[in-house]
């Protein structure tokens, strides 16, 4: 039997991973900025309600707000690493949310999604990039995930029921895919994106303002496409050009020579086609027709950074579970510590007899083959998995897997023996870091960026600090600093302008609040909806106080290239009882807000 | 000699241990005429009076914490906090300037690249406000709890690395065990923990081990000797210090929080 792989596209993958988040944003037009160097804020996704509006990615912020009434959130995210601001949805339905694109969080989401796609296929994969974007996303940025299918439809009765059942386990954490399973990769990539769908279902798109839809239950040629080698020239007729992954100037080419379908394409001569477009689009023919093998990189490592244990009796006893789990810890970390290498993030799965698999990550703030060390942070979690597991019904597991997904080498650092103070302190801060980012979750042990933004609600960035890679130089101990490659920009040290703007300097004390409101309250104040500094402030039913001195104002303006404008007259001001506040002036509504506490 | 260093229960467990390796070693004399114990006493009396003089020249020679205000440090007996210790701050605001105090001595704590660990319930903390402070943003980690007792759990492990130099916190903790378990921790770790106690909060009600404890005032209208125009030119707090290690409670200072070399110390009421 051929070689069968499965593709799952994920659509519009950033704005489905915010409805999941934002779940009070369903049914609203929402778009999800990203800030270009060279040309400012621009529209990096959109929601289908928002692509009706005609807003559409890569447009500027500016032009998709001259298109909606738009509601630029202002407010500091909840949640530490959802760097992108809560949106106001008290807005009217008809109001434009924007949110801010987070390729990380993206990544990680999906990452998350491939782990669990494993109860499925043994190799599942995220997509892999080009240097080039393809013409066919606006993003470069994985939003598909690719299964070994090979084999596998026997085991669900068909793969029409193994796919059937792929859409369905999606659509209940209400996402929306779409699955072709043909002989070659870039086939079932091709047909999986750029296949036509019926045109009833694309009716259901545009009335579902949830963005969620249920495939099933659209008669025609719906998702999941499955293709046979037989039958592909047929299904190539229909499909565009770009559903070749080809880059934007090669489909440019191509639109101009007036072909816009694969089957023209496969009909034109091969040596005149590497002549004028370059030989990789003879590659990409060949892969789309099976001549070229493409391997899937699976997110489960090599057997050598991963153990399983198969059971022949399911077993449902912790402590068995624990034993097994040990006892893969110490096999992978003998092949490690023989390569000096060490494990930053770690994944645990538990096979269960009945249900979908079990499985945790554990997050590194430094790589560790030590077993000691890894046991009992490994264990902590399957106790805290597993009561949570056993209220509902006892569960049976069947095999049991551990992996260390992310690698790195160990780096040793010599110390001095009598110069305790130059000791390099990440090496001691590791245990705890990695003990509370156990427990507490990664999300909630950050390490805050300081950015360029006047915006004080974006002047600062939280990132996870365990399971990230970073890249240590003799000279810069500071974690942030390796962060900061990943793609956020730093703080410039040279300008002194920005730096000022961002960050208060020596001579400025207390120029900043200590404690800043996720959402700024609104103030009462006498005389009322005063545009000067009024002289006496309340704070919900709080008793009035009177400002004892301020100063101030300090005008934040937002440009109008960055969306819905924002105006403020920032004071820092001192009540008769002592306390300091820094309270503005929204100078759209004339509305004096407490924005924080100067500690 | 470094197992003295931090508290007098090891010393204790430490001597000991130091009578049983300095045990006399067994010789045909020795079986004949065995020690008397007279002899025994006064060698178990020397031992614990060295192993005393120890631990009491180990806690003297443990290193100053500066609480980053020169008047403070004037209060303090021992010309600021010790290493290994906790202080409380009471207040009755929000924004009386307890955290302004606590971040000045968290400066002073980061010696030899040790870390700062803020923990906390709400996600408040804003690090551009301490930028002014020349304190790294590198070395603070935020940790962000969903309830108090995962601050509790967090604030104990966070006092207890010997690689974090501050730990800075507002807790509404009223357990009388967690507090000790706090002072055990710290005098482990070596570091400094600030514990911002909130404004409901009374010093007499509230369990704590602390060493150092101050209740914050604040000063709108300036210290008493200075000019009417001194308020202008600073942000002023009045502390008053109710429980310090050797018996100075009670002693009051004022303090300028954008000008820390201010002093005016003043004399208990």
């Amino acid at each position: 039997m051929t070689r069968r792989i499965a593709c799952i596209w994920l659509p519009n993958w950033p704005c489905q991973r915010w409805l999941h988040h934002h779940p009070q944003c369903i049914g609203h037009p929402f778009a999800l900025q990203q800030r270009d160097p060279r040309r400012g804020w621009r529209i990096a996704a959109a929601s289908s309600i928002a692509r009706q509006q005609g807003i559409l990615p890569g447009m500027s912020t500016s032009q998709a707000l001259s298109l909606g009434i738009a509601t630029l959130p202002t407010t500091k995210p909840s949640h530490p690493t959802q760097n992108s601001p809560q949106p106001n949805t008290t807005a009217p339905p008809n109001n434009l949310l924007l949110g801010q694109l987070d390729p990380d969080a993206d990544r990680e989401a999906l990452e998350e999604l491939a782990q669990a796609a494993q109860q499925f296929s043994p190799t599942v994969a995220l997509e892999s990039l080009e240097e080039k974007p393809w013409a066919i996303r606006s993003l470069h940025q994985p939003q598909a995930l690719l299964m070994e299918a090979t084999h596998l439809g026997r085991w669900f009765g068909s793969e029409q029921e193994m796919a059937r059942q792929i859409l369905h386990w999606l659509q209940s954490q209400h996402l929306v895919a779409r699955i072709a399973i043909a002989d070659s990769l870039a086939a079932a990539w091709a047909i999986a994106q750029g296949m036509p769908i019926a045109p009833l279902a694309q009716a259901l798109l545009r009335q579902n303002q949830t963005g969620i839809t249920s495939w099933q239950d659209i008669p025609g040629e719906t998702p999941p496409w499955i293709v046979d080698s037989c039958s592909l020239p047929q299904w190539l007729d229909r499909l565009p050009v770009t559903a070749l992954r080809i880059d934007q100037p090669t489909a440019n080419t191509l639109r101009r020579l007036g072909i816009s379908r694969l089957h023209h394409l496969l009909q034109l001569p091969r040596s005149g086609l590497a002549q004028r477009l370059g030989p990789g689009i003879i590659r990409k023919i060949d892969q789309l027709l099976g001549h070229i093998d493409e391997s899937i990189t699976g997110i489960t490592p090599s057997q050598d950074w991963s153990a399983c244990q198969p059971l022949e009796i399911p077993i449902d006893r912790i402590d068995w579970i624990e034993q097994i789990l040990t006892q893969l810890l110490e096999q992978i970390c003998l092949r490690l510590q023989e390569r000096s290498e060490g494990g930053l993030r770690w994944i645990a799965r538990l096979t269960m007899q009945e249900g979908p698999d079990l499985f945790w990550t554990l997050n590194l703030f430094r790589p560790s083959a030590d077993p000691n060390y890894l046991r009992p942070l490994l264990l902590q979690q399957c106790e805290t998995k597993w009561k949570s597991l056993a209220s509902s019904s006892p569960p049976a597991i069947t095999q049991v897997h551990l992996q260390a997904a992310l690698r790195t080498p160990i780096r040793w650092h010599q110390t001095l023996f009598f110069d305790q103070d130059t000791t390099p302190q990440q090496e001691n801060i590791a245990p705890l870091l990695d003990r509370l980012s156990n427990r507490l979750g990664r999300q909630a042990v950050v390490q805050g960026i300081l950015q360029t933004d006047p915006l004080p609600e974006q002047a600062c960035r939280w990132h996870p600090i365990t399971g990230t890679l970073r890249t240590y130089s003799k000279r810069s101990r500071s974690l942030s600093q390796s962060i900061q490659t990943k793609g956020t920009k730093p703080l410039p040290a040279a300008n002194y302008q920005t730096r000022w703007r961002a960050e208060p300097q020596e001579t400025q004390p207390l120029r900043r609040p200590i404690q800043l409101l996720p959402m700024p309250l609104p103030l009462t104040t006498s005389p009322p909806a005063s545009q000067e500094l009024p002289h006496t402030f309340q704070l919900g039913h709080q008793p009035s106080r009177k400002v004892h001195q301020a100063r101030g104002p300090e005008r934040i303006e937002t440009g109008w290239w960055e969306g819905d404008s924002i105006q403020r007259d920032y004071y820092r001001i001192e009540l008769d009882h002592g306390d300091w506040w820094w309270v503005y002036l929204d100078r759209r509504n004339h509305t004096w807000y407490l924005h924080g506490y100067f500690g | 000699m470094m197992a003295f260093r931090t508290s007098s229960r090891q010393a204790s467990t430490a001597m000991m241990l130091t009578i049983d390796q300095d045990a006399p070693e067994s010789n045909p004399e020795d079986q004949l005429h065995p020690p008397s114990g007279r002899w025994l006493a006064s060698q178990i009396t020397e031992q614990l009076r060295g192993t005393l003089q120890l631990a009491r020249s180990s806690q003297t020679n443990r290193q100053k914490i500066s609480s980053g205000f020169d008047a403070l440090d004037l209060v303090l007996p021992s010309g600021g906090y010790e290493e290994g210790s906790l202080v409380d701050l009471f207040g009755a605001g929000p924004a009386d300037g307890r955290w302004w105090i606590a971040w000045h001595s968290v400066l002073h704590a980061l010696r030899g690249g040790r870390y700062a660990v803020v923990v906390e319930k709400q996600p408040l903390f804003y690090p551009p406000a301490i930028a002014s402070l020349r304190v790294p943003i590198e070395s603070l980690v935020v940790v962000r709890c969903r309830d108090d007792r995962e601050c509790e759990w967090a604030i104990d492990q966070s006092l207890r690395s010997p690689a974090v130099g501050a730990v800075i916190a507002e807790v509404h903790t009223r357990d009388d065990r967690m507090a000790r378990r706090w002072q055990l921790s710290v005098e482990h770790g070596g570091g400094l923990g600030l514990l911002i106690r909130p404004p409901s909060a009374h010093p007499q009600r509230t369990p704590s081990w602390a060493q150092v404890q101050w209740q914050v005032t604040s000063c709108p209208k300036g210290p008493r000797q200075h000019t009417a125009d001194s308020s202008s030119r600073g942000r002023w707090s009045q502390l008053r210090l109710l429980r310090c290690p050797k018996g100075r409670g009670g002693s009051l200072a004022t303090i300028n929080l954008l000008d820390p070399t201010a002093q005016w110390p003043e004399k208990a009421a």
